[in-house]
């Protein structure tokens, strides 16, 4: 039996104040209407505190991270699919999307609680264009719902660092289009007050996700990925909300104090892994049987380190968390000069998100060594996630690029939204025949 | 002191037994439902056939998809992919691709000269490159695997199986055979189908000389033909092939 160095573990403190979060955020959207409310849904960070700016009571639906959500009540998202199927809508196709129409088709939206309640139709649709998916997702959504107006913006692969002046008019320009159409569909006004206070607080939550994320550059961790499954998604669903920064930077403090005092993630941790896009939401257990049996700790990916974190990147690729602007150097500028540094900074900064998107792998490889450099992990795991296409795309060749950087790098097959696509079984097989090829003796017998 | 290997297949459990390196008995039984019963079948089967009792404090190492089901039986296991490399070495010191093709799973590994595993690609949830596929096959042309496995061989016409699927291959087969297309050249069709898809999972992890082909599939002459071709090398193939696990295992 191999000897393994112990860390001393805590739980923590931060974890319930997000479930908190994450209870009054899918709730406040099913009862929007209730109080008088709108119900804005679409892609998760598009842009939100420009939809926030439409009013307090504007709630809005980030449809991946509920569809992701959906996912994690297995027999709940396998009702959806299968509606959708009935339907004639093919099995392939995104397994959010399928969860979300589902929910649609049944008349039916899941809470955290695993309450079920009806399902809350959008008054608006507002999204953003970033996969093929994407751009038809709402636009049938909005027909099973009986007719919701939808805007939608093409990002396209125009983000990142290497963002220029014209990649961001052609962004703005869309966005000046959009406020106006909401004005009209909606009767609302655009409130530059309200627009100043969201993105405050929407840029100041994603930096802190940053800063707290750059915390797991410390041996050993003291978060483990899939309890930043838990906090991350925030950052696209209600960044713009006062409460989602405050959490963050609590997180982030609580992540300094446990690095401080050597605390753990994952007592007996001994190898590092990478992973990628979205998982399989209903078996993250296998999270758990890596990290007991083989002390191998998931403890980042371009999933949580992309959507929403702003991020700077220095000459030789490191990613450093963005600085954010001030509330004077936003409010002394005019409505398009503010839109304009709001859209700069979200989208320039999210460099993960534009390489996973886009199936462009030399950079997406790059972005995933420099984290595996920077965070000091030992190999990767990749899904080969049959439920989203974009996510998927050119994932083998980041495999091969990591392989010849000389980290040990394992595929298993799954679909994020759909369970009956993943064999569990099969997939701790093949953790195992890893783990084991590498050396790593179980910690405990049996497994 | 004689050692025990079994690969509990999902098809069959193939036991070997060995004393210094040499092969004392090599004996299969289906699996079936119950894995204890099989194990217990197959040693006895093995026991017999090396003309031996069980010897006291036998090492028997457990490998294959059924490994956590007889911790009774077994007195410690070594995963599928650290046997076939064990095994595939016992035959060819020089193999550095192996390919274990068995009824439901393939696997494909790239070993180094020390014999380890350095990296490996499966084929996940599809059994479109595995023996169930072939089984499948034969019973659609109405034949024997081994007739079905020689007859690839006699092909004259290039034809294609487009799809990648065993459900949907089945069908399409059904489509040949009633447009009047010879078995023989179905049945290359078929084979190269599976080759292809094989010599992509090789692909995956790198091609490298020697390859070596294990697993029941091994015994397929069609199937070896069109991976040779597939991969324009040719291959190592071990004596016994589907015992090449549990021969691994019992070293």
């Amino acid at each position: 039996m191999t000897e393994v160095k112990k860390y001393p573990e805590e739980p923590l403190k931060t974890w319930n104040k997000a479930k908190e979060l994450r209870l009054k955020y899918f709730t406040s959207y099913a009862k929007a209407h209730e109080t008088g409310g709108l119900r804005f849904c679409g892609s998760a960070g598009s842009l939100n505190s420009i939809q926030q700016a439409f009013g307090r009571d504007v709630f809005i639906l980030g449809s991946e991270p509920y569809s992701a959500h959906a996912a994690f009540f297995s027999d709940f998202a396998r009702k959806c699919q299968e509606a959708c199927e009935s339907r004639g809508i093919a099995h392939d196709l995104c397994g959010y999307m399928k969860n979300y129409w589902g929910g649609i088709l049944i008349n039916q939206f899941i809470l955290p609680t695993h309450e079920i309640v009806p399902w809350p139709k959008a008054d608006v649709m507002w999204t953003q264009h970033i996969c093929c998916t994407h751009a038809k997702w709402y636009q049938y959504a909005g027909e099973l719902e009986g007719g919701v107006p939808e805007f939608g913006i093409d990002f396209n692969c125009r983000i990142g660092h290497t963002m220029t002046d014209r990649d961001i008019d052609y962004v703005l320009e869309q966005v000046l289009e959009g406020i106006e159409w909401v004005e009209k569909v909606t009767g609302r006004k655009f409130d530059d007050e309200l627009f100043i206070e969201a993105s405050l607080n929407e840029l100041a939550a994603n930096s802190a996700w940053g800063q707290a994320y750059e915390y797991n550059q410390n041996i050993p961790a003291p978060i483990d990925e899939k309890s930043l499954y838990s906090f991350f998604p925030f950052n696209i669903l209600c960044p713009q909300w006062a409460e989602t920064s405050a959490l963050f930077r609590e997180l982030r403090d609580e992540l300094k104090d446990r690095v401080d005092r050597g605390i753990a993630a994952v007592g007996n941790e001994r190898f590092r892994i990478l992973t990628d896009g979205p998982p399989q939401w209903a078996m993250l257990q296998v999270y758990r049987y890596m990290e007991k049996v083989y002390g191998a700790v998931t403890l980042g990916s371009t999933y949580t380190a992309y959507w929403g974190t702003g991020w700077d990147v220095a000459e030789d690729g490191s990613l450093i968390a963005a600085k954010i602007p001030t509330r004077e150097e936003f409010a002394q500028l005019n409505r398009e000069a503010r839109l304009r540094k709001y859209i700069a900074w979200k989208l320039s900064k999210q460099e993960a998100y534009s390489v996973t998107f886009t199936g462009c792998h030399p950079r997406k490889s790059a972005l995933m060594l420099k984290i595996m450099e920077l965070w000091k992990l030992d190999g990767a795991i990749i899904h080969l996630n049959r439920g989203c296409e974009g996510s998927a795309m050119g994932v083998l060749e980041n495999r091969l690029d990591i392989i010849k950087a000389g980290y040990p790098v394992l595929t298993y097959e799954g679909n994020m939204g759909d369970v009956r696509d993943f064999d569990y079984a099969g997939t701790i097989r093949k953790i195992e025949n890893f783990f084991e090829n590498l050396g790593l003796e179980k910690l405990i017998k049996g497994g | 002191m004689a050692n025990i290997g079994i690969d509990i297949g999902s098809q069959n459990t193939k036991v070997a037994i060995l004393e210094d390196r040499k092969i004392l008995a090599l004996a299969k039984v289906p699996t079936g439902f119950d894995q204890q019963v099989s194990v217990k079948k197959a040693i006895k089967l093995g026991l017999d056939k090396a003309g031996i009792g069980m010897p006291d404090s036998a090492q028997i190492r457990v490998t294959g998809i059924g490994r956590k089901a007889v911790p009774d039986i077994s007195t410690n296991e070594i995963n599928e992919t650290m046997s076939a490399a064990k095994g595939a070495f016992f035959y060819f010191p020089s193999a550095r691709v192996v390919i274990d093709a068995g009824a439901e799973n393939v696997t494909v590994m790239k070993v180094n000269e020390q014999m380890r595993v350095l990296d490996f690609a499966t084929n996940d949830k599809c059994a479109a490159g595995a023996g169930s596929f072939v089984e499948s096959m034969t019973k659609a042309l109405g034949t024997t695997i081994d007739d079905f496995a020689k007859s690839a061989l006699q092909r004259t016409e290039k034809i294609n199986i487009n799809a990648q699927c065993v459900i949907f291959a089945e069908s399409e087969v059904v489509s040949l055979v009633h447009s009047g297309a010879s078995r023989a050249d179905i049945s290359g069709a078929i084979h190269e189908a599976i080759a292809d898809r094989i010599s992509a999972l090789v692909r995956r992890v790198g091609l490298e000389k020697d390859v070596v082909v294990m697993g029941g599939m091994a015994n397929n002459v069609g199937f070896i033909d069109a991976l040779e071709k597939a991969l324009d090398v040719n291959v190592l193939v071990a004596t016994d092939p589907e015992y090449a696990c549990a021969i691994g295992a019992a070293l």
